[in-house]
């Protein structure tokens, strides 16, 4: 049988290498039948471990690569099934690679994180999690905004009413 | 010169143990009349009685709780010389590590020095402490330490010295209002008090032949969880822009970042503290109004100029 390989995608944003939960991702893809190799949407502090395991195609995020780059880049590859690696187990934060996993077109998507077992979730569920995040985001970004712009006002008010001079060197 | 060499004590009876002998060993390998003290801060260990007993020598402030930098303080203002030198308990000193410091002192611009900071087993790997710099990263001031051993081996200028093994003047120190409560329980007061300094057109250096080996974090983890250490931290990184940059165009692009800084929370992960930090921060805002005003008072140097100067551009 001829054709392009069918992959899988492993998506982490892991700071500090994350390497047993990135072997255990493999692992479960290589052990899947249907998937012939995968690929991955990596940190700079990933990628190594990526390429210890043997991952030889890694996208990096950051880089000067737009999101939208990134998955252009993954959907042309067209995986059969994605990965979302976490630092915890709640499943907290990792927006933007949740989104990835959605956008990349993958029909199955799985989850892992450490100490947790590797299970499927449905794109709806995914997609509810990537709404509630944006929407926690959006208050974030709104109550801080408030907090600091208070903050910037109070510290501004303070300094002209305080009657200093304004430094300079002579 | 005379040095005072304070250690501030929470129950590090067996981090005293080690860090002491060094300490004496180092007063007594330098020209003129040292003191070691220990200021305690309402130890619940057996650190008074082990001081006491095994190291009579020691001058002992046994204090009432108060924290970190309010127990400083007074160990400072309780010294009868011109130096002032602060050593963490689980700092332990070369014994030739006094002298330079001294030397460096002696000019009277120079408010504080810093020591050469080594891990235990004598390596610099990720060690915190050395020839120290800073950059606006995110609303927050990144600071910079330096490991590569070719940039560690001469006398400079940095941005500040790190509290666990700093000498300065005592006379300057009091000038500064010492470490600021603003910054309780822990972390930045060393940062802070250093940046009012340069604001003040003083100079903070680094001394790399006064080599100290410093097991990191242990006396900090021994009382508080990590978490708890990462959330005082962060919100002592707010305070302090809040509290140190008066000017107008950096504080107001520093407040803007800071408000993005806080959403990276539902982004990055194990980052779960910037929001609860920033709210942290929010209720001590009279408090960093009124420390800012303070300061406004008394600067000399411009923002805009301390990073370059802390960091070489004037020495």
């Amino acid at each position: 049988m001829t054709g392009s390989p069918r992959k899988a995608l492993i998506l982490t944003f892991a700071r500090h290498g994350e390497h047993a939960e990135i072997q255990r991702a493999l692992q479960h893809f290589q052990g899947m039948a249907g998937i012939d190799e995968c690929f991955a949407i990596v940190t700079e502090a990933s990628a190594p471990v990526l390429e210890r395991l043997g991952v030889a195609d890694r996208i990096v995020y950051g880089e000067g690569r737009s999101a939208r780059s990134i998955i252009g880049k993954a959907r042309s590859r067209h995986p059969r099934a994605a990965a979302v690696l976490y630092c915890d187990p709640d499943f907290r934060a990792h927006l933007k690679l949740e989104a990835v996993a959605l956008l990349s077109g993958a029909p199955l998507i799985y989850r892992l994180a450490p100490e947790t077992e590797i299970a499927a979730v449905s794109r709806l569920s995914l997609a509810w999690s990537v709404f509630a995040k944006a929407a926690t985001v959006v208050a974030i970004a709104v109550a801080s905004g408030t907090l600091c712009s208070v903050a910037y006002l109070c510290l501004r008010l303070s300094q002209a009413f305080s009657g200093g001079k304004r430094a300079s060197r002579a | 010169m005379n040095a005072t060499l304070i250690i501030p004590n929470y129950n590090g009876r067996d981090l005293l143990q080690k860090s002491i002998p060094a300490a004496l060993r180092a007063v007594a390998n330098a020209p003129g009349d040292h003191v070691v003290c220990v200021a305690d801060d309402a130890s619940a260990d057996d650190s008074l009685e082990l001081l006491r007993s095994s190291f009579p020598e020691v001058k002992l402030l046994a204090l009432p709780k108060r924290g970190f930098g309010p127990t400083c303080n007074v160990a400072v203002e309780s010294a009868d010389t011109d130096i002032v030198v602060l050593l963490n308990s689980d700092v332990v000193v070369e014994s030739d590590f006094l002298s330079p410091l001294l030397e460096d002192l002696v000019e009277p611009d120079v408010f504080a020095v810093g020591c050469k900071f080594l891990n235990p087993d004598g390596s610099l790997t990720n060690a915190l402490g050395n020839r120290t710099s800073g950059a606006w990263l995110g609303g927050i001031l990144a600071i910079h330490h330096e490991t590569r051993p070719e940039l560690l081996r001469f006398t400079c200028p940095q941005l500040y010295a790190n509290g666990g093994a700093m000498a300065f003047h005592r006379e300057q120190w009091l000038a500064l209002g010492g470490f600021d409560p603003l910054y309780a329980p822990f972390y930045w007061e060393d940062v802070d008090i250093s940046y009012r300094a340069w604001a003040r057109g003083w100079r903070v250096l680094y001394e790399p032949r006064s080599v100290v080996y410093h097991e990191q974090g242990s006396t900090m983890q021994r009382s508080f969880q990590s978490a708890h250490i990462e959330l005082m931290s962060a919100k002592n990184a707010f305070l302090f822009a809040w509290k140190n940059i008066l000017d107008p165009a950096l504080i107001r692009r520093i407040a803007a970042a800071q408000a993005r800084w806080a959403t990276d929370d539902v982004f990055i992960g194990g980052l779960p503290h910037r929001t609860a930090a920033l709210w942290r921060a929010f209720r001590q805002l009279r408090q960093a109004c009124r420390a800012r005003s303070r300061e406004q008072r008394e600067r000399v140097v411009p923002d805009t100029e301390i990073l370059a100067f802390s960091t070489g551009g004037w020495a």
